[in-house]
């Protein structure tokens, strides 16, 4: 039982790399699917797109950013050969990939690893891949490199969403033959990208990331709506059709949990501190 | 010989936690004969020789027959008589609804308005005694037939076929979408009605058979009808029928509305109750809670919630008489402090602007005679409508089916539910060698009949697979 960590890696204050084996995920798997990841017992279960792979090995490759306690956690408890109970997958739709030609992915923050990982499929079937790799701040940026076989052209851009935005905009702008635009990060960014591409009349894929605690739609806490109807990311997604996604409904029900999850991680956080200064003393000792 | 004297009105109940202690903890409130008090419950079975509680038992359990080795004080051997024919008597003990089967046709309840037998909690007694005793517990099997059957979902349905299968030698894996097996046992009957202890004890003894449970698999994306083909001489399907339907009310989208499913799986799957601390899975606290629905899984909401210290609040469109849950569960949630509203229909969910609920807009219904001699057909009181005010809506109203792992079987006939009620009367669907069972193919019904579907299918699977005999009776 459990799923190793075969590697570790931290990048920043912000994001974090972690190889798991789990080759049962690889065996269906195609661009655009992901995985849900249970750490422990007692944990909470967190959707992560599969950023890279390696069927070889049997491993895949998850990019974590830290947004509440459970990301937190399994950055600072979990280290290379520590098991993670679950890995249940691949989950979500396989969404249909066309080779349209020139196909631009603007990612934000967590969501770069999403349109990196659709990403790949459109330019292994022959598209002309393009990509803004978005960052709330300089500091929690990541390097190009870490896309860079996607792409030649890859601009990260940090500032926040509008600034984002406005690269998006600007790139089109120049680029009139742009056939596809593809979206992730968090329904307020994918919103203003949809603005864009829907001015420029652009076709848009983006990626809803919903609540989500069972990999078939079952809890239903994953429902989302598509041009008036209701769909499940976990089954019908988690891409879908950047002109018809419902993005307000989506943020709301977003927000339904942040006040348990800030409090959960200030309660982690309190522990850690108290760990540390723990720590200290015995040192001093 | 002594003269039997028929005990026909003392019947042993079962001793409950009080109700000011349950609704604070998530510890099962059922506590289970002690063992003298079982013995002497056994006794007061007759031994009926043609006994008219077996054929009413969903399971067709022999109960008189391991009700007797009780009397002897052969617990394992009770145990083992159960295990004939389920392999989860500590799981029907608690769960099922004894008093409409088994327990209501009870010979000592034909004369003078006696009491049945307590069936399942000597059910239950006779389980935990082998669990809790420790005593070694061995379970016999054919030799192996080198056929190997793949089993989707592990429910009920899924384990019982698994059982039976791996009993007659044959090697079963099960594939489980849910980090953890047990199906509705595990995401959604509480804790508090069924310890997980019970629970992970005979899933345990099924995999003491050597039945393989491969969770985090998705069957339909990590693995696909075509793979199992390959790799199986037989594939049962026992997926259930798992997708939380909603009200159909305007506000369903609005925050705090949830489906019975969603509510129940974060407490008893992702063990909720225990957030911050000992879980990472929140849920909701001290709040205002509406309960919508009039079953089973209504009552498990409330049990839930109320054990969560909220404000809790049952509306159902029936009255109480007319529900399918059991009349001592609403004692027992009311005892707890539930407030039941009954002939009380929802027709809207109120929010803020911030996009929260507020409160649900009900209106009162009277149950007037069907035409037809059905049920009583609830109707709306004009000008009754009125607010209840929450914070959360819960909706237990039914399950709607969930395709995935079945949809992409070429030729599968699918009825227009999209379940598999298409079976023939050996759980055979129209595709040679796939089989099906339980709430895939009823829709929604309890436990025990989806073991006994499990059963019934095992023994038709393992007809195929000795005899490669393939009939299918239902419509083409």
């Amino acid at each position: 039982m459990g799923f190793p960590i075969l590697k570790k890696e931290v990048l920043n204050d912000r994001f974090y790399i972690l190889e798991v084996h789990a080759p049962h995920v690889l065996e269906k798997f195609a661009p655009g699917q992901f995985v849900m990841v249970l750490p422990k017992k007692g944990g909470e279960i967190i959707p992560l797109t599969v950023f890279k792979y390696d069927t070889q090995k049997g491993s895949i490759t998850l990019l974590i950013e830290v947004r509440g306690k459970s990301t937190k956690e399994l950055l600072v408890r979990f280290n290379e050969g520590d098991e993670v109970r679950d890995v249940v997958g691949p989950v979500g739709a396989k969404p249909h990939l066309e080779k349209v030609g020139k196909v631009l992915l603007v990612g934000y923050n967590y969501g770069n690893a999403c349109v990196y990982n659709i990403g790949k499929g459109l330019k292994d079937i022959g598209n002309e891949i393009h990509f803004i790799a978005g960052f709330e701040s300089e500091e929690t940026a990541l390097s190009y490199t870490l896309f860079k076989d996607i792409s030649s052209d890859i601009k990260v851009v940090s500032g926040g969403i509008k600034k984002v935005k406005e690269e998006v905009r600007d790139f089109i702008d120049a680029n009139k033959d742009t056939s596809l635009v593809v979206s992730a990060g968090i329904p307020e960014f994918e919103k203003e990208i949809e603005e864009v591409a829907d001015v420029f009349e652009v076709p848009h894929l983006t990626h809803a990331s919903a609540i989500m605690i069972d990999p078939v739609g079952l809890a239903g806490s994953d429902r989302v709506f598509v041009d008036g109807e209701v769909k499940y990311a976990s089954l019908d997604g988690p891409w879908f059709d950047g002109h018809k996604l419902d993005y307000d409904s989506l943020i709301q029900r977003n927000n339904i949990f942040v006040d348990y999850e800030k409090e959960a991680l200030r309660k982690f956080e309190e522990e850690l501190e108290k760990e540390r200064k723990r720590a200290a003393r015995k040192k001093r000792v | 010989m002594a003269k039997i004297v028929y005990r026909r009105h003392d019947r042993n109940e079962m001793p409950l936690m009080p109700p000011e202690k349950r609704k604070k903890t998530f510890d099962e409130y059922a506590l289970g004969f002690p063992v003298n008090v079982a013995i002497d419950e056994a006794y007061r079975c007759i031994l009926c020789k043609k006994a008219p509680c077996i054929p009413v038992c969903p399971a067709e359990l022999d109960i008189p027959r391991w009700i007797e080795q009780i009397q002897k004080g052969n617990m394992a051997e009770a145990y083992r008589i159960i295990r004939e024919k389920s392999p989860f008597g500590a799981v029907c003990g608690r769960v099922c609804p004894q008093e409409r089967q088994c327990e209501s046709n009870c010979v000592l309840m034909f004369k003078d308005n006696g009491l049945s037998v307590s069936i399942g909690g000597l059910e239950r007694f006779a389980a935990d005694t082998v669990r809790i005793s420790g005593m070694p517990f061995e379970e016999e099997k054919a030799p192996d037939t080198g056929k190997k059957v793949a089993v989707l979902g592990a429910g009920p349905a899924g384990l019982s076929a698994a059982y039976f299968l791996a009993k007659r030698g044959h090697k079963v894996v099960v594939y489980e979408a849910l980090p953890e097996p047990g199906g509705v046992m595990r995401y959604g009957i509480p804790p508090a009605r069924l310890d997980r202890k019970a629970l992970d004890y005979e899933i345990e003894l099924i995999e003491k058979l050597g039945v393989e449970i491969k969770t985090d698999h998705v069957v339909g994306k990590t693995i696909t009808y075509e793979d199992l083909r390959k790799e199986y001489d037989a594939i049962f399907i026992g997926v259930g029928s798992g997708r939380g339907k909603t009200i159909g009310v305007p506000g369903e989208g609005l925050i705090g509305v949830y489906t019975a499913i969603e509510f129940l799986t974060r407490i008893n799957l992702y063990e909720a109750f225990k957030f911050p601390e000992g879980a990472d899975t929140p849920i909701p606290r001290g709040k205002r809670v509406v309960v919508v629905g009039g079953g089973f899984t209504a009552v498990d909401c409330l049990i839930t919630s109320l054990r969560l210290d909220n404000e809790t609040h049952l509306v159902y469109r029936r009255t109480r008489e007319t529900s399918s849950a059991r009349d001592e569960e609403w004692d027992h949630v009311a005892e707890e402090g539930a407030i039941l509203h009954w002939l009380t229909q929802p027709i809207e969910i109120i929010g803020n602007e911030k996009g929260e609920v507020v409160g649900i807009k009900c209106i009162k219904m009277e149950l007037v005679p069907d035409e037809k001699g059905g049920r009583p057909k609830p109707k709306p009181v004009p000008n009754s409508e009125h607010i209840i005010e929450c914070d959360i809506v819960v909706q237990a109203v039914g399950q709607g089916p969930n395709p995935l792992a079945y949809q992409d079987i070429p030729g599968l006939k699918i009825d227009k539910w999209q379940n598999l009620s298409t079976v023939d009367s050996k759980f055979r669907t129209n595709v040679e060698g796939v089989f099906a069972g339980g709430d895939v193919v009823n829709g929604g019904d309890t436990v025990v009949r989806a073991i006994r579907h499990g059963r019934e299918a095992a023994e038709a699977i393992h007809e195929y697979l000795m005899t490669g005999k393939w009939e299918y009776e239902g419509e083409e």
